[in-house]
């Protein structure tokens, strides 16, 4: 965990010393990211990857990302506007309604093995910000159990432990 | 052999090496145990998050299908076990001759049971008596813990089926006894039990063994297992917590590193009368590796359960433990109420691969999923194996342990059998038509590597634990199993590790 969190402050520090260009272009996927959010979980709350617990979260998982896996995904969240573009006559990714992205990527996953490969990483970055931050526990009507600090909660897989 | 000598020399401290050192330090022995891994102190390392499953070195064949999960640790695999703590039943020591497969147990449950009472006492195990599918038996010594609201529509759900649904024995205190404290249900048993009510062995026969005299060290790594000229044991090469080598004689070790490590450390303990290693005569060490037919199965019901609370097991079924009339596959399987994965990210990130609407869908009914957990038996197969990796080598040049496991058809359409029990159960008892199950790719129950047997031809060690070659060699843990069973191991470990105690106990005073 700690080694997690001073990964993750790392994160934090390396985008606060991005230049001007790099940093328009992380805060320019990010928006994407956050669209593409509101596609993998949909909120009842349109806002919710607007602002908010979660998208607080998304962001700090994202400055945390490591370089490498930030430009794949990236690329990832390019096309998909790419092809948001062409779909929609320029119309961007983020400025399409929720049932039109959904299709979009629903198309570009069932076309696109190698994206489709690519997936689980965004998927797997929003989800854990979600659930793991208090609308995600309001939603699931999750009650911590924790009773002290410290635990390393999913380091491991839950799996081999009967 | 020079350095120090003891009366036992016992090589890890899991399960089976904690209740020998208890054992012999207990009868005056001078022991000494030796444990690879690091020695947590409960109540600062799982509180404060410092405990973690090192990992240990294996690697795997290109074409192996199963990871199994161990833990070097004083206390072994229970220190992050969730405390299930079933009995073999009476069938599983015959399985060649009442089911015509598996090999049968050179000992019987009869002679086993004393010791199950036995350790079962010392732990203080929670449950009821009243499993019809288990041999007759005593009452527990502490009560069965209150069952959750799943294991309440679970066994609704299996009586509406007219099975016969049971109280899930636990190695997890229900109340105070012996000076430590009942569960307060934090849910943690698998990080390490920070209250001490888990009665793994760091939590109770480690302490008993320290008090009698047991010299204990942790990050204490054997490199071998000495031997004479006529291959008699004579102690053990270490390399101490400072990196330095150290021997200690002895003529008498009890090897209980596990079924992964085992194999390792006797291929490599060579002698001028072992040139391929201890054990060797019967070509079998490091054979017939099993994992338990192990899966999970999740449902969801009309109300909240909180599957993630509590403690696992709650309630089982074991109808179908011997091979069901209609069935296409050997033996059978117990089916439990276990933890639902939490916090809820995790189960969502890992578990599931849903997203949009979907995934809301399962995630907004978090609280009224449970997961059952399913243990079938494994069959065991000479091409199952662990071997030293030929490439591969650890920070002292010494292989790696190298898995291969295939699965077996057999397998295959146990869990099928299983999921379909499951999934019977879960509807009669209230369930939706959303379910997700999968077999696990992992097991937390290797087995099988050195298995025991009357004939020394067919096993590596008698009945006892004795090596048939190695005159002072015991070996002792889950690597000996003939068979798996269908239920969690440990009880089993721990009780014929007690056996064996008293066994040489006996055998010294003549």
């Amino acid at each position: 965990m700690r080694r997690r969190i001073f990964l993750g402050t790392c994160g934090v520090y390396l985008a606060g010393g991005l230049n001007g260009q790099t940093r328009r272009e992380v805060d320019e996927s990010f928006c994407l990211l956050c669209a593409l959010a509101s596609v993998v979980v949909p909120d009842k709350d349109p806002m919710a990857w607007e602002k908010g617990p979660a998208r607080d979260k998304l962001l700090e998982a994202w400055r945390g990302t490591g370089e490498k896996e930030r430009e794949r995904i990236s690329s990832f969240l390019d096309f998909l506007n790419n092809e948001a573009r062409k779909a929609a006559g320029g119309v961007n990714f983020g400025s399409l309604e929720i049932h039109t992205r959904t299709s979009l990527l629903r198309d570009i996953l069932d076309k696109s093995p190698d994206l489709a490969g690519d997936f689980p990483r965004m998927r797997s970055l929003i989800v854990f910000s979600f659930y793991g931050s208090s609308v995600g526990y309001l939603r699931t009507g999750y009650i911590p159990t924790t009773q002290f600090k410290g635990y390393r909660e999913f380091f491991q897989k839950p799996e081999g432990r009967e | 052999m020079g350095g120090l000598q003891f009366d036992a020399i016992i090589v890890g401290i899991g399960p089976a090496g904690a209740v020998i050192a208890e054992g012999l330090s207990g009868a005056g022995w001078k022991v000494l145990g030796l444990e690879e891994g690091p020695w947590y102190n409960p109540f600062r390392d799982f509180r404060e998050g410092r405990a973690t499953r090192a990992p240990i070195g294996i690697t795997f064949a290109p074409d192996n299908e199963v990871r199994p999960g161990i833990v070097k640790a004083v206390g072994g695999g229970m220190v992050f076990y969730a405390g299930v703590f079933f009995r073999l039943h009476e069938s599983d020591f015959r399985t060649s001759s009442r089911f015509a497969c598996g090999a049968d147990w050179p000992l019987n449950y009869q002679e086993l049971a004393p010791y199950y009472d036995k350790v079962e006492i010392f732990t203080g195990a929670s449950g009821s008596n009243t499993n019809i599918f288990e041999a007759p038996r005593g009452p527990y010594p502490n009560p069965p813990h209150p069952l959750s609201r799943g294991s309440h529509y679970f066994v609704k759900g299996a009586q509406a089926c007219s099975f016969h649904p049971a109280i899930t024995p636990m190695s997890i205190l229900s109340r105070p006894y012996r000076g430590r404290p009942a569960c307060t249900y934090c849910a943690k048993c698998g990080w390490g039990c920070m209250i001490g009510d888990k009665s793994s062995p760091e939590m109770t026969y480690v302490p008993s063994a320290v008090n009698n005299g047991a010299d204990i060290r942790p990050r204490n790594k054997v490199i071998t297992i000495e031997t004479d000229r006529i291959g008699r044991v004579t102690g053990v090469v270490f390399k101490d917590q400072d990196g330095v080598m150290q021997k200690a004689g002895s003529d008498l070790v009890v090897l209980c590193g596990g079924t992964i490590l085992n194999p390792l450390i006797l291929k490599r303990s060579r002698g001028p009368a072992h040139p391929d290693g201890l054990g060797a005569r019967s070509g079998l060490v490091g054979g017939n590796l099993m994992g338990h037919v192990g899966g999970r199965y999740l449902a969801r019901f009309p109300e909240v359960v909180n599957g993630y609370m509590g403690i696992s097991g709650g309630a089982n079924v074991q109808d179908f433990y011997d091979r069901p009339r209609d069935a296409d596959f050997h033996r059978g399987y117990t089916i439990y109420v276990s933890l639902l994965p939490e916090p809820p990210e995790s189960f969502a990130g890992e578990y599931l691969e849903n997203w949009g609407d979907e995934l809301v869908e399962i995630m907004n009914s978090y609280n009224r999923i449970i997961r059952l957990a399913i243990l079938g038996e494994d069959q065991a197969n000479p091409e199952n194996c662990v071997i030293p990796d030929p490439d591969k080598k650890d920070e002292d040049g010494l292989p790696l342990a190298r898995v291969r496991y295939r699965r077996s058809e057999n397998e295959i359409r146990l869990f099928r059998h299983a999921v379909e029990t499951s999934r019977q159960i879960c509807r009669a008892g209230g369930a939706d038509n959303w379910e997700f199950y999968h077999d696990s790719n992992s097991t937390a129950h290797p087995l099988g590597t050195c298995r025991m047997g009357n004939d020394p031809g067919k096993s590596v060690v008698d009945h006892w634990g004795a090596c048939y070659d190695v005159p002072g060699l015991y070996i002792m843990d889950s690597s000996v199993f003939p068979t798996s069973g269908a239920v969690n191991p440990a009880l089993t470990i721990m009780a014929l590790a007690s056996r064996t105690a008293d066994h040489l106990i006996k055998r010294r005073k003549g």
